[in-house]
């Protein structure tokens, strides 16, 4: 059985993933059905979720949560989302929710949000519509309030105001922006697309289907349409909006290649965030990593002023400078762990008089060597390390169910 | 390194209760730092350093400081022969591998001062002629504690930079003072104890601790803790940049002595106290409130340690 306190942190975990496939399944509604049934998405994953917590409470047999798949499929087959898509729902929320389930420490909330900020701010610019943005705003809230919610107890005391201050904060500036985007924000947004964003768009589209045209024309596949044509057909389906049925049989061949150009610019503006991302990362990666220490080993001014890393350089180091070495990983969500049972090292303690602390009978050395001798361990003293770890856990919270 | 392990089992058969001290004396051998031993008359100074003396196969020199030992006394002397007609030097007892200064803080401070330069560089300068002084070298001083006693001379700033730690021994508990009496009851272990390294042994460890590395974050975790001794509200004068190398060098030594060879916050954090207290100068405030042991302590319970969170 999984443990309580990850119920919580799995359920906005899954919320969060299922958000981004529904980004993913966006196009496909859009040229599929009349309507983006968002609310009604909402639906089923909030249903979806409260069956498969119901049956973590039951068994942790995996067959009787993919029994949830056809039942899933029946009601989206029902909800008129379509074969395919009612398909991809099904496995996409069963197999998700079993690895997640399967994980036993979940902390992916910056790259959950990272994924949707990339995925939402693509789709603004192809589809226009200011669902994106809603859909930002609840992902942001559902990860920001899990986040906090989960991470109450593992602060000190002392901090529970101020967390309390700040979840609150969240609320407010989450239900301001709410009100202002609805307001304001909406007209904002149409002045920008249309006098700035869908002049420069339909502009590197003429470019871009001109020469996709002359690769055509070349390889003699399909005749020249007029390009007066296309970019007037091109308007005709911005000013549309986004609510209409977008089926690619029918269509001209202009539209055609209008929507094949649309596709390759997303492919390729896709690919290029993500390499941009990924290059970014990896460059900041080991000056994060020595920012972490620097961080953590908190500079003194004054002995009184600091007596431990401050909540934002928790919050900073949580988000941002998470170790990658898997044995590291191992006494991060240790740390982690521990906290729960309220046996979390304080900042000034080592490993070694934390352990001791505890009464942790467990070999760190493994761990000192690639945390301090920076050298690489074998696979079997991982295992072990991470074996006793897990068995330290385990009878930790036997002894206090006890 | 076994030899190491042979010589430390060897000390605590002689000085009861003292596992930690007597490890922090072969760190300072290797590190090629000095000790300072203090504590009140009669805890086993003394016997600690010549014991620890004893071990090592090579020269030792013991010298009893008084109010008129001359600095001369200490270092050597150019002096006339009438034999042979000419200035020689006749070089002093520091000359040496290990040199017991005993009761150090009993003499003037214009002789205590005579050791800075062979504390510090390994070398003697006698009337302009400079000499060097082979290694291993440690100084092994011992003092009583200055607010108990009349007549000594507290070691200046300078002079106690030089020492690598200071160590209080401290008494005894009930069953090592026991187990002390058992020991001592027929003859002194001292007399039978016989040496185990020899100065090529101490060598190979002085330039085998070069090899142990010390990674980004326990460096930073070292000078943090430098900061924090400086930026202490109640204490004036906080570590120097000396008393940095120290601590890692001894860290380096203790890494070593644990068959490591990476430091770990954990060597920092254990020898820091013996590093930094007869570093610091407390203001007059501070002094007031507190001892230099526990606003070391309260540096060392503020700078977080580099594990993961």
């Amino acid at each position: 059985m999984a443990p309580k306190a990850n119920r919580f942190i799995l359920s906005y975990h899954f919320m969060g993933e299922m958000l981004i496939l529904f980004l993913i399944l966006y196009p496909l509604f859009y040229y599929n059905l009349e309507a983006i049934p968002f609310y009604a998405y909402l639906g089923i994953l909030l249903l979806a979720l409260i069956c498969f917590l119901f049956l973590t409470k039951l068994t942790d047999t995996m067959a009787l949560f993919m029994l949830m798949a056809p039942v899933i499929f029946i009601i989206n087959v029902w909800l008129k989302f379509g074969l395919f898509i009612s398909m991809m729902i099904a496995i996409v929320f069963v197999w998700r929710f079993i690895v997640l389930y399967r994980e036993v420490y979940l902390e992916h909330e910056m790259n959950l949000f990272q994924i949707t900020l990339v995925l939402a701010l693509i789709e603004v610019i192809l589809f226009k519509d200011n669902l994106f943005i809603i859909i930002l705003l609840v992902q942001l809230f559902l990860l920001t309030f899990g986040f906090f919610s989960t991470n109450y107890r593992q602060v000190e005391k002392q901090m529970h105001s101020n967390m309390k201050a700040f979840i609150v904060k969240v609320i407010l500036v989450f239900s301001g922006l709410l009100l202002v985007f609805w307001s304001v924000g909406s007209i904002m947004l149409r002045f920008f697309w249309d006098s700035i964003l869908m002049p420069l768009w339909q502009l590197a589209t003429t470019i871009f289907i001109s020469i996709f045209i002359g690769i055509m024309y070349l390889l003699e596949k399909i005749p020249l349409p007029e390009p007066q044509d296309q970019n007037m057909e091109a308007d005709e389906t911005f000013e549309n909006g986004n609510m209409t049925n977008h089926n690619l049989e029918g269509t001209s061949t202009a539209e055609y290649n209008e929507t094949y150009a649309y596709i390759i610019i997303a492919s390729l503006a896709l690919i290029a965030l993500i390499w941009i991302f990924i290059k970014y990362r990896k460059s900041s990666f080991k000056k994060k990593e020595k920012e972490t220490t620097s961080n953590l080993t908190t500079s003194t001014d004054t002995i009184d002023s600091v007596p431990k890393a401050s909540l934002g350089t928790r919050l900073k180091a949580r988000f941002f400078n998470q170790p990658k070495h898997p044995v590291r990983k191992l006494i991060y969500r240790f740390e982690h762990d521990t906290a729960k049972l309220k046996e979390e090292r304080r900042s000034d303690e080592t490993i070694q008089e934390w352990f001791t602390r505890i009464g942790a009978q467990i070999d760190y050395h493994v761990y000192e060597q690639v945390r301090y001798g920076e050298m690489d361990v074998t696979q079997a003293d991982k295992k072990e390390l991470e074996k006793a770890l897990k068995g330290y856990i385990q009878k930790r919270k036997e002894d206090l169910n006890e | 390194m076994n030899k190491i392990k042979d010589a430390q089992a060897q000390l605590n058969q002689i000085i009861f209760g003292k596992v930690d001290v007597i490890n922090l004396l072969f760190i300072a051998l290797i590190a090629e730092g000095h000790v300072l031993l203090e504590s009140v008359p009669g805890t086993g100074k003394t016997k600690l350093a010549k014991s620890f003396a004893k071990l090592i196969e090579g020269d030792f020199n013991r010298m009893q400081f008084t109010p008129d030992v001359l600095a001369s006394d200490v270092t050597g002397i150019r002096y006339f022969n009438p034999q042979t007609e000419t200035f020689e030097l006749k070089i002093g007892p520091v000359q040496t591998n290990v040199f017991l200064a005993d009761e150090i803080n009993r003499t003037t401070p214009k002789t205590q001062a005579s050791l800075l330069e062979v504390m510090a560089e390994r070398q003697l300068t006698i009337d302009g002629e400079t000499v060097s002084v082979d290694a291993p070298f440690i100084v092994i001083a011992t003092q009583n504690p200055i607010d108990s006693n009349y007549g000594t001379f507290p070691l200046p700033e300078a002079q106690l930079d030089r020492f690598l730690f200071k160590i209080d021994l401290g008494y005894p508990n009930q069953a090592e003072e026991k187990l002390m009496l058992q020991t001592y009851r027929e003859n002194d272990p001292v007399t039978t104890l016989e040496s185990i390294l020899n100065r090529e042994d101490i060598r190979a460890l002085q330039t085998e601790i070069k090899a142990v590395t010390m990674n980004d974050a326990t460096t930073d975790y070292l000078l943090d803790l430098v900061q924090a001794t400086r930026n202490h509200p109640e204490i004036e004068l906080g570590i120097s940049p000396r008393g940095t190398l120290s601590l890692m060098q001894a860290a380096q030594a203790r890494a070593l002595l644990d068959s490591r060879n990476y430091v770990t916050p954990d060597d920092i954090k254990a020898l820091a106290p013996y590093v930094f207290e007869h570093r610091i100068i407390l203001t007059m405030e501070g002094a007031m409130k507190k001892t230099p042991q526990q606003a070391i302590q309260e540096v060392l319970e503020t700078v977080a340690v580099p594990v993961e969170n």
